[in-house]
């Protein structure tokens, strides 16, 4: 009774064994295949993609190069005779400004164009249209401030605040909650904030996300009236920890942590994206004049991520290969 | 007092008005490794002389004719002088109180 059991079951493992080959193979061949085929899809859709969106920058690029050449002979290609037509010109200026602020550094042809109304305002006596034409102007560069700030405080920090030019020292400013509070009766030299952003540190090559704490010291030097600029000193601390950063320090404490200072002239026609000062671990920072009502000049100051930059800042190249070596994936995105 | 006299030399230094042939000198004085406190500074520019005093920091701004000057700072160590120029636009100056050979002296940071 279990010879013939026994026979029956060896017969089937003899089938078994003989159909299970092809049909691994085929199996296996199956599933390569299909892994295969879909991730050549997916590479030529990526090909795709990337020629689509080469040729829509080329396109861009190319209309943007006619747009600015055009644009921009009108301010440069004048003849000698010809008289500028300045309502031509703040359109043209606005044209430049709203289409190119991300790429260009427009503040010497704002300050241009300001200077050739002033200069017809005193020539002809000031006229109701060379005041709107100067306000113009300034409200298109505030906007594009605006515009700029808002993009900066998407991944860095923007802090807002007020200098009276008729005070000196830290009493000259009025900053918001970044401002590090001085002793009562204390009198500093200028105003020392503490800001922060969230970023990949590039040191510690964490993955996450960590706060970068830096000092920055404003002081207030000069103001020109007639230009409606002011003359600033800037001291940026190197990266912090948040206590360190978020008390003032002893003076000799605070001058052995600067990094770097900067002194300069900032009017309505400093962008924060294109003129900005260079710190390490690519970071940028910015000292920004929104605007000046009589002795008030209501001031941004921006920290933020070199990403965040124009698009005519270069980072150092040996910047981007300690980056790359660091931290791989936070370069390429870069 | 001594504080009150130093906070009012200080506050007469800020009160300089500018002018048109003026610039501005400004600064921090170090000594010991610290900011000097409350410490009279004086600007000799040929035949004009300025008087300032530094802030609670060590730091300092100063309205001078422009050209060269002398600078001299007086403290608890003496008096240390250096020579400096005044130009139309603000020039920073900050300087770190040594010992010299001659006595303490000015060097610039």
């Amino acid at each position: 009774m279990a010879d013939p059991e026994k026979k029956g079951h060896r017969t089937w493992i003899e089938i078994s064994q003989v159909v299970a080959m092809p049909l691994v193979t085929l199996v296996v061949g199956y599933l390569l295949n299909s892994s295969i085929s879909s991730s050549q899809t997916r590479d030529s859709n990526l090909r795709l993609y990337a020629d689509m969106m080469g040729r829509r920058e080329e396109a861009d690029s190319a209309l943007r190069k006619d747009m600015f050449r055009s644009i921009l002979d009108t301010f440069v290609a004048k003849t000698t005779g010809d008289k500028a037509d300045p309502e031509a010109e703040v359109l043209n200026l606005e044209l430049l400004a709203y289409n190119f602020h991300e790429s260009l550094d427009l503040g010497p042809l704002f300050k241009h164009v300001q200077r050739q109304l002033q200069a017809r305002s005193k020539d002809a006596g000031e006229e109701p249209k060379d005041r709107s034409l100067l306000w113009r102007l300034e409200r298109v560069a505030e906007e594009v401030k605006e515009r700029q700030l808002a993009a900066i405080s998407e991944s860095g920090r923007v802090e807002r605040g007020e200098l009276d030019v008729t005070k000196s020292g830290a009493g000259a400013w009025s900053l918001g909650k970044s401002l590090i509070e001085m002793k009562p009766g204390e009198q500093r030299g200028g105003a020392t904030l503490c800001l922060s952003f969230a970023s990949r540190d590039f040191v510690s090559a964490a993955t996450e996300p960590v706060s970068h704490y830096r000092q920055f010291r404003v002081e207030f030097l000069d103001f020109a009236a007639d230009r409606r600029e002011v003359e600033l000193a800037l001291a940026v601390s190197r990266p912090l920890a948040r206590a360190e950063c978020e008390r003032l320090q002893d003076s000799g404490v605070e001058r052995a942590n600067i990094e770097t200072e900067a002194q300069f002239w900032v009017g309505p026609f400093g962008f924060p994206m294109i003129d900005n000062t260079r710190l390490s671990r690519s970071e940028r920072c910015s000292v920004s004049v929104i605007r000046i009502l009589d002795n008030s000049v209501t001031v941004a100051i921006s920290y933020f991520p070199a990403s965040r930059a124009s698009l005519k800042d270069k980072p150092y190249y040996d910047e981007v290969l300690q980056d790359l070596l660091r931290n791989p994936s936070a370069s390429s995105a870069r | 007092m001594k504080t009150w006299g130093a906070i009012s030399l200080a506050a007469a230094a800020l009160c300089v008005p500018s002018r048109l042939d003026a610039g501005a000198i400004y600064g921090s004085i170090f000594f010991n490794g610290a900011g000097l406190k409350g410490a009279a500074i004086t600007l000799a520019c040929g035949g004009e002389t300025v008087k300032g005093a530094t802030l609670d920091d060590g730091s300092y701004r100063i309205t001078t004719p422009e050209g060269r000057c002398t600078f001299t700072v007086a403290g608890s160590f003496g008096t240390a002088s250096a020579e400096v120029t005044s130009a139309s636009s603000a020039t920073r100056y900050s300087f770190e109180v040594v010992k010299g050979a001659g006595g303490f002296e000015l060097r610039r940071q």
